[in-house]
């Protein structure tokens, strides 16, 4: 690695670490929507009426790109019904009247795996996806041509403020890790495995330096704490010096990047056959009483974790799924935990106000911040006059949407937001582009 | 669907940098320089300056009125 690649000091507001998860009871009820993840939904196979166990099925994958989708509790299946999700889009949602009892399904077996293809089609079937918070297939990851994977990244960053369950992930689930390690080493041939974890995680630190101790494959790069070093073509940068081009993915240089608690998730199912039916989720933020990282069964509605967490103590301005820097607003608190929340949120009025916007002074600060080194100013300029080909241009495409150039703003301008924006309008552009010719 | 929770998009917390906390510093780097000049060059270049400064300001509030736009002198 030649240099640094610039991004933002964030407020680490760790208030959780070095505090142990604590397992929540049982909710009343979950919904587990069909899609937690990216690519096509999944679809029910279950009725009101039918009686499920921990880890039965009750959505299959659909397609090349999806997830299965497990009961994370006993009972009964009470509704199966559209629902909107906190991302604007509809899917079915599975609802589940939990009979206490927890009871895991009797037909759960531990995957045997004799070669690649068992251990592809176990990953798919453990419901595992991008635990990071993006909820990406990780099969469809892993069934990358094994010829072209040099170097499996694990990302155990955690760059966003609060969120300290992936530290709690390395620390107190090294051997779930290492299990996941094992399996991929042997059925996908990888060699050189890199840890890349923030110098504020002392603990997650050493952790994973002890587990390196045991395989030679694996090394632990400690990287400088600064946001967003979990992104993936960040993080590939600073572990391996590798740059992946616009529009390409970390295997188009050799590279696999997964995050440490999807690698946790994975080994705990080949261990044990038991899906992803539950999460440890960071719950913080100036509304919570007592924050604390909670495991909770997926699809339990989040007014019950903040329940849990002693209740709120403000009527919270705003609850996100997520850091504060790129986590989603969620709509009402009857939502439900799902496969990659990795943190819940909630801002007081105080914390979740922000400044007022001004003109842009041409300060230069958010093309100083960004990783990439866009200018957003410009971009923005570009697309207050629809101008597509300016956009191309300045490589807009290229914006990963980490938001260090409305976080420095001194004019507080909706800088990344007006990036989105503007991706959308560039991809409409395209497609219209296309289509005359 | 119930609208006590506000729905936007990230990023949702802020540094704190402002424009007039930018101003502030460039002021700050500027000082010196206002020194040397009217130590080198006299009183006269005080003068110089505050007539700069002035005819900035008061310009830059006089049109924000006369376009009936919100005052923007104390951003510096």
């Amino acid at each position: 690695m030649s240099f640094l690649l610039n991004g933002v000091h964030v407020p680490h507001r760790k208030n959780t670490a070095d505090q142990p998860a604590v397992r929540m009871e049982a909710p009343q009820t979950v919904t587990l929507p069909m899609s937690m993840h990216i690519g096509a939904p999944a679809k029910p196979t279950v009725k009101p009426g039918d009686t499920v166990k921990v880890g039965t099925l009750i959505g299959e994958a659909v397609g090349a790109v999806s997830s299965p989708v497990y009961s994370s509790v006993s009972g009964k299946v009470s509704k199966v019904a559209d629902m909107l999700l906190a991302g604007g889009n509809t899917v079915p949602a599975v609802t589940i009247a939990s009979d206490g009892a927890m009871e895991p399904d009797p037909s759960l077996t531990v995957p045997v795996l004799d070669s690649r293809e068992d251990l592809i089609s176990a990953i798919k079937e453990s419901g595992v996806v991008g635990l990071g918070g993006a909820g990406f297939p990780t099969y469809v990851k892993m069934n990358a041509d094994p010829s072209r994977i040099e170097i499996l990244i694990i990302n155990g960053a955690e760059c966003e403020p609060y969120i300290t369950s992936d530290a709690l992930t390395m620390t107190t689930r090294t051997d779930d890790i290492a299990y996941a390690l094992g399996a991929l080493e042997k059925w996908l041939g990888i060699k050189r495995i890199i840890v890349g974890i923030e110098s504020n995680k002392k603990k997650a630190i050493a952790a994973m330096q002890k587990l390196a101790e045991t395989d030679s494959a694996i090394e632990v790069k400690v990287l400088p704490t600064l946001y967003p070093q979990g992104g993936e073509k960040v993080l590939v940068y600073h572990t391996t010096g590798r740059v992946i081009p616009m529009g390409k993915l970390p295997i188009d240089v050799g590279c696999i990047v997964c995050n440490c608690t999807t690698l946790g998730a994975i080994g705990n199912y080949l261990k044990t056959g038991m899906p992803l039916v539950k999460k440890c989720v960071t719950v913080d933020g100036g509304a919570v009483k007592e924050p604390k990282n909670v495991i909770v069964p997926i699809g339990t509605p989040i007014s019950e974790v903040f329940d849990f967490c002693g209740g709120l103590s403000t009527s919270p301005a705003k609850v996100l799924y997520g850091g504060p820097m790129m986590g989603i607003t969620v709509p009402e608190l009857s939502a439900p935990v799902l496969k990659n929340t990795n943190a819940l949120i909630a801002l007081t009025e105080k914390e979740a106000k922000l400044p007022k916007t001004t003109a842009c002074i041409r300060c230069g600060s958010c093309t100083n911040a960004c990783p990439f080194g866009l200018a957003p100013a410009s971009i923005a300029a570009a697309y207050k006059k629809r101008d597509a080909a300016r956009l191309s241009a300045l490589s807009l495409l290229a914006c990963m949407e980490c938001g260090c150039c409305s976080f420095v703003c001194p004019a507080n301008r909706p800088l990344v937001q007006t990036n989105k924006l503007a991706k959308a309008f560039l991809k409409e552009e395209t497609v219209k582009e296309a289509a005359k010719k | 669907m119930n609208r006590q929770l506000r729905i936007s998009i990230s990023p949702h917390i802020h540094s704190g940098r402002s424009t007039s906390g930018i101003m502030r510093d460039v002021l700050i780097s500027l000082a010196p320089a206002a020194i040397a000049g009217t130590v080198i060059f006299g009183l006269r270049s005080l003068l110089v300056i505050a007539l700069c400064v002035a005819s900035c300001v008061g310009f830059e509030a006089l049109l924000n009125v006369l376009v009936k736009k919100e005052q923007t002198v104390g951003d510096l």
